[in-house]
């Protein structure tokens, strides 16, 4: 039954795989890029909770909390692809060793409960923590912005080298083609905040040289929402009678939910269906089945106490009251551009799962949205911002909204979108060319996509420092026309800071 | 024969049946064209057809693409390509134009035919959407985007204020280069045609260009003149322009003007925006520093209207 499961593993995580690269101009919506990223049940939880309301789009993570209550965390171990790449990462690093797995090893599995409850409390208070640890998020944002970049850049360097090689120029070029043809189609783009994010997703995965699935047993809040939700599982891993106490499957368990003093005894939660007991039970023993079964109470303790939960509690109201302590800062606050669509910045934080999808498919069109750092407090971490320095938003471009699992960022039909802004162009008469130089120069009215130019052209004759006098065309910005692209301050020659530039002045949420 | 001197002259032979294309110093001397047994216009000028109908009453009132394209020649078909628009606003040089012009090249003999530009807005937006990528790539044509490391620094002998300028290799490299741009209105220069389309093969930061305009303008392109100019006005963008967007602005004019002549092919047009050659201060520098490749003041213009 192994194969099974690895089979169905090896599908979902390709499959999310695939996804994730299909998301991009030429935009195909069917399957929507977003589906297998809906599957969080956390998403679910936690919009709801905060909003009060059922969000039935996320119907894929609702299906999942709706079957867990009869299959056990069934989702951690076929389906999770951060759970399927620990595996692989598990597997690289000690093949099969049970001595890295359930029962031998350190874990805290109740950590994890109060690291959820925790997480709860914060979201209350508008602290969304929640989304750095959702699996599904965490591992696209680490694709987005670790993998992807760094792996197209490593493979492209190494055609490079290739190409040196006499005789294999061919080679190389056919690889690069095959490279923009599927898998990067534009020039490379280096996310913002890459460097912490890596750790940090690199972290997660070096958790599997702790044990095997330690992340999963120990911190990841989807493994707690699931195993409470699976506490009374009607599917329950049953041992009959002619077990004959060989301890084989609490060994190998890899999320040690089988206790080696009672192998008859499973723990629902933590128990991820994964079937490795049912292959290493005896062969002409066979005692372990899975079937429906009247719920039975758990034979482990659920989590820790209430002190633990109390001081989990407190500990998620510190972190909700201590963001709001973060300088205000609000020269920064102006400059901080979110994408077109994007829901009133409280509800776009308590919304996004910052799983970064919109960067990734920006990256194929404008190139102007990034990860944003820790310059705007915790609240805003790993949310997108558009940096019109690397990029700009495409006039003709939707797909943001598109590919938004949880329509953080709102879905425009494109002639909305043309028409809404992000924010307001300023020129910066210090140093754009034709106020500070008295020449022409209008690169940014030639790019402004807008049909008639949100930058408009003003001729006059002036006076010359030097004296004499000279005809000179002065762009200047129509506020009810701009809906702050950036193209202006991108295309500006301008090296540094641009004489022209957007504030997030104007900007239409909602 | 004795034995060093077989070996000296099997050594030479082979030394230049392997090496000889490579160590040609300088351009070969273009063979001499036969004696015209007439005198072809300076410039072509069709009005009322289709795109493709129009590129053809051209080449014949020409002498014919065998005029310009020899057997086996790479042919580079620089369109303009710059905005994520559709045909039908005019902002990218009309798709059936281009692939007809695909067509008569490799009729004509071209081994390869080459097509690409330096896009303003996102190139795999701009070539989809152009709908040139897809029409030329189907006859037969490589249509590829820029690739930033394939520019090649080259020195203007000419520059007055820009001394060197990088340009794309490919463009560099290839044996004939057709420029077939759209005219369109451009906030700075009044107008973008012939002579402002070959901006898509410069490299560097384009934006420095737009000061002193019409100096750094000529600067480089003295350098990379093409050998044939068609300027597609079947649809001519009247205001808004490079990039455009509003219908209203596009005026459908059916027109096509060819001339071997960069500085002629762009003047053939300016009627048709009702504008004039003094107004464009960059066709000007252009005169002054002697690029037309026929007498300016003796224009042989060919006139046609299809019906």
């Amino acid at each position: 039954m192994i194969w099974l499961r690895r089979t169905v593993q090896g599908t979902c995580l390709l499959g999310f795989v695939l996804l994730f690269l299909r998301a991009r101009f030429p935009f195909h919506p069917d399957p929507a890029p977003d589906l297998l990223l809906r599957a969080s049940p956390l998403a679910p939880l936690f919009v709801g909770w905060v909003e009060r309301a059922i969000p039935w789009n996320l119907w894929p993570g609702l299906l999942v909390l709706a079957m867990t209550p009869w299959l056990g965390r069934f989702f951690c171990g076929w389906f999770c692809p951060l759970g399927s790449l620990l595996d692989l990462v598990g597997r690289w690093l000690a093949p099969s060793s049970p001595e890295r797995t359930g029962s031998q090893t350190p874990a805290w599995p109740r950590a994890k409960y109060l690291l959820l409850w925790a997480m709860v409390v914060a979201a209350t208070g508008g602290l969304a923590l929640w989304t750095w640890f959702d699996p599904l998020g965490l591992l696209n944002r680490g694709m987005a912005v670790v993998l992807y970049p760094i792996g197209t850049w490593l493979v492209l360097g190494l055609l490079g080298l290739l190409a040196l090689v006499p005789g294999a120029e061919g080679l190389a070029a056919a690889g690069r083609a095959w490279i923009k043809r599927w898998i990067m189609p534009e020039p490379q783009a280096l996310p913002a905040f890459l460097w912490p994010t890596l750790i940090f997703f690199l972290g997660v995965l070096t958790t599997e040289w702790v044990a095997r699935r330690w992340w999963c047993r120990s911190l990841c809040p989807v493994g707690a929402l699931l195993g409470l939700c699976a506490r009374f599982r009607v599917w329950p891993r049953q041992v009959d009678q002619t077990c004959v106490q060989c301890r084989q499957c609490a060994r190998r368990c890899p999320m040690g939910a089988i206790p080696p003093d009672d192998v008859t005894a499973t723990s629902p939660l933590e128990c991820t269906v994964c079937l490795e007991c049912l292959d290493h039970c005896p062969v002409g023993i066979r005692a372990i089945s899975f079937g429906p079964a009247r719920p039975t109470g758990h034979p482990l303790p659920v989590a820790a106490g209430r002190r633990s939960f109390l001081q989990a509690a407190g500990l998620g109201l510190l972190a909700a009251a201590g963001h709001r302590l973060a300088h205000p800062d609000p020269e920064g606050r102006a400059r901080l551009l979110r994408p077109p669509g994007a829901r009133p910045e409280p509800a776009f934080l308590d919304r996004c799962i910052r799983c970064l999808a919109c960067v990734r498919v920006c990256a194929s069109n404008g190139a102007c949205l990034h990860p944003t750092g820790l310059e705007f407090g915790p609240a805003a971490l790993w949310t997108p911002r558009a940096i019109m320095k690397t990029g700009y938003c495409e006039y003709n471009c939707n797909l943001c909204g598109e590919v938004c699992p949880t329509g953080a960022i709102r879905r425009l039909p494109l002639p909305e979108k043309q028409k809404r802004p992000m924010g307001l162009a300023y020129f910066n008469k210090n140093l754009c060319i034709p106020y500070a130089r008295f020449t022409d120069c209008l690169v940014c009215e030639e790019h402004c996509p807008l049909p008639a130019k949100a930058i408009q052209i003003h001729e006059r004759e002036v006076e010359l420092p030097g004296g004499g006098q000279t005809i000179v065309k002065f762009p200047y910005v129509v506020r009810e026309r701009c809906i702050g692209c950036g193209i202006c301050e991108h295309k500006c020659p301008l090296p540094g800071s641009p004489g022209v530039y957007v504030v997030a002045e104007n900007e239409q949420r909602a | 024969m004795k034995r060093r001197d077989f070996l000296k002259t099997a050594g030479l032979t082979l030394a230049a049946a392997a090496l000889g294309d490579r160590i040609v110093l300088g351009e070969p001397a273009p063979s001499q064209p036969p004696p015209a047994p007439v005198a072809w216009p300076d410039v072509v000028r069709i009005e009322n057809g289709e795109p493709a109908a129009l590129l053809r009453a051209a080449l014949q009132k020409m002498g014919g693409m065998g005029r310009f394209i020899s057997r086996g020649d790479v042919v580079v078909i620089k369109p303009n390509i710059g905005w994520d628009r559709p045909p039908e606003l005019a902002a990218n040089t009309n798709p059936e134009l281009v692939a007809e012009l695909v067509k008569e090249c490799l009729q004509a003999g071209a081994k390869r035919v080459k097509i690409f530009d330096r896009t303003c807005n996102n190139p795999l937006r701009c070539y989809a959407n152009s709908g040139i990528e897809a029409a030329a790539a189907a006859v037969g044509a490589e249509v590829s985007h820029i690739d930033e490391s394939r520019f090649k620094e080259i020195s203007l002998k000419s520059g007055e204020v820009l001394k060197t300028w990088p340009i794309y290799q490919d463009y560099l490299e290839a044996d004939k280069i057709i420029n077939v741009p759209i005219a369109k209105h451009h906030g700075l220069s009044r107008l973008t045609l012939g002579l402002k389309n070959l901006m898509g093969v410069m490299g560097g930061s384009r934006g420095q260009l737009h000061n002193n305009f019409q100096k750094k303008l000529i600067d480089v392109v003295s350098e990379i003149l093409p050998t044939l100019t068609v300027i597609d006005a079947y649809r001519i963008l009247t205001d808004n322009g490079p990039s455009g967007g509003y219908p209203a602005d596009v005026k459908l004019t059916r027109t096509l003007v060819m001339s071997p002549c960069p500085v002629a092919a762009d003047m053939a047009v300016l009627d048709l925006f009702e504008v004039q050659a003094e107004s464009l201060p960059y066709l000007q520098e252009a005169i002054a520093r002697k690029l037309n490749r026929v007498d300016l003041a003796a224009l042989k213009v060919d006139k046609t209207v299809l019906n």
